[in-house]
């Protein structure tokens, strides 16, 4: 399918029993960090939304309160089937994650001197940062070329990374001058 | 429910709002605050805590069910996370509804570009954090990066790779 014709959530509607299922698999598989199984669920298997949108939607729920993930579940719920959308998304990611956490906090005493449950967990939390890298190459990629987009890039990297500022401070910073840059390069297409 | 519970609750509500990019913004003032402030938990009991929430399936949030889960079992889970979550969940509501009502907009269009490129960078730094807090040996780092040629090369479900990676745990190579 040509990427001009997948349609987001803004254009089609998908049910709310859908996205319940679909939300529901993404919490329940989003093992070390949900962002790479929303990506994989969303944009490779139902193609509800393009690398694109799904960048838009990321970008607003970072600068909401909350966490990122939960942030998405109910903007992508709600622009694609109102409340009833948000609602069913956010039930489907959060219930049966607390259930397992909750179950395993309670087991975990039991198992946590041995040493192989130990081993998966390390093993475990290095391949998890391999695939929020892997997503985050795929939304570096479209941008790599721009000048604008990189500049904002590599000065938050440095912020965050290397000065450890932060991040409310980054983000009331960077966010007005990212704003700002795109504000002159739309002004300068139209004129 | 304790009174130290309905305190925990409190405390929650509010940082939620404050919690700009998620949970991990604000690990260290609740570290802050259930340690060193109110001695709810010992600084070992917070790790261990951590160390689970990351891994379960779902949202980092669920480190504000186990503190919960600590403080009053398993009704108190539940509650810290209803608390933690609603605040930004009704933001979040009302900033896709003017999304809706203005998604068309230029400055709207504007203020997306915009925050697109910081919301990249930002990701960047996390993915770079990560991978060295994951890093104990050579191993965890061909780990990770063997992971993430998967996810880029193929595409098998994230669930997939990390089931190897934990079988590469329990055979001990790590």
């Amino acid at each position: 399918m040509p990427e001009t014709e997948r349609t987001g959530p803004a254009n089609r509607s998908i049910s709310p029993l859908e996205m319940l299922r679909c939300w529901g698999y993404i919490g329940a598989t989003g093992f070390g960090g949900v962002l790479p199984m929303a990506y994989h669920e969303l944009i490779e298997r139902r193609k509800w939304l393009t690398v694109t949108e799904f960048t838009e939607i990321l970008a607003m729920c970072q600068v909401l309160p909350g966490p990122n993930v939960v942030n998405f579940a109910v903007v992508f719920g709600m622009r694609g089937a109102g409340l009833r959308g948000a609602a069913a998304s956010l039930v489907g990611l959060m219930a049966f994650p607390i259930c397992i956490v909750l179950s395993l906090a309670t087991l975990y005493a039991g198992f946590s001197d041995v040493e192989a449950v130990r081993n998966a967990f390390r093993a475990v939390a290095a391949a998890a940062a391999g695939l929020i890298s892997a997503v985050t190459a795929k939304l570096l990629w479209p941008v790599i070329t721009q000048a604008r987009a990189m500049t904002v890039v590599v000065l938050a990297v440095a912020a965050i990374a290397v000065l450890s500022l932060p991040l409310v401070l980054v983000i009331f910073t960077l966010g007005p001058l990212s704003v700002f840059l795109a504000y002159l390069a739309g002004r300068r297409r139209h004129d | 429910m304790t009174e130290d519970f309905l305190q925990l609750l409190g405390y929650l509500a509010g940082y939620s709002l404050m919690a700009i990019g998620g949970v991990n913004v604000i690990l260290a003032e609740l570290h802050r605050l259930v340690v060193a402030t109110q001695g709810w938990m010992t600084a070992a009991d917070f790790a261990t805590l951590f160390a689970l929430a990351q891994a379960s399936p779902g949202p980092n949030t669920l480190f504000v069910s186990l503190i919960g889960w600590h403080m009053a079992g398993i009704p108190g889970g539940v509650i810290a996370t209803v608390v933690f979550t609603l605040p930004p969940v009704i933001v979040a509501t009302l900033a896709a509804r003017l999304w809706n009502a203005w998604g068309e907009r230029r400055w709207f269009r504007t203020l997306q570009m915009g925050l697109a490129p910081l919301t990249i960078g930002l990701m960047v730094a996390s993915a770079w954090l990560l991978i060295n807090t994951a890093a104990v040996s050579w191993v965890s780092y061909a780990i990770t990066f063997a992971a993430a040629t998967a996810a880029l090369a193929t595409r098998a479900p994230p669930v997939l790779i990390l089931a190897v990676a934990a079988v590469i745990g329990v055979l001990g190579l790590v």
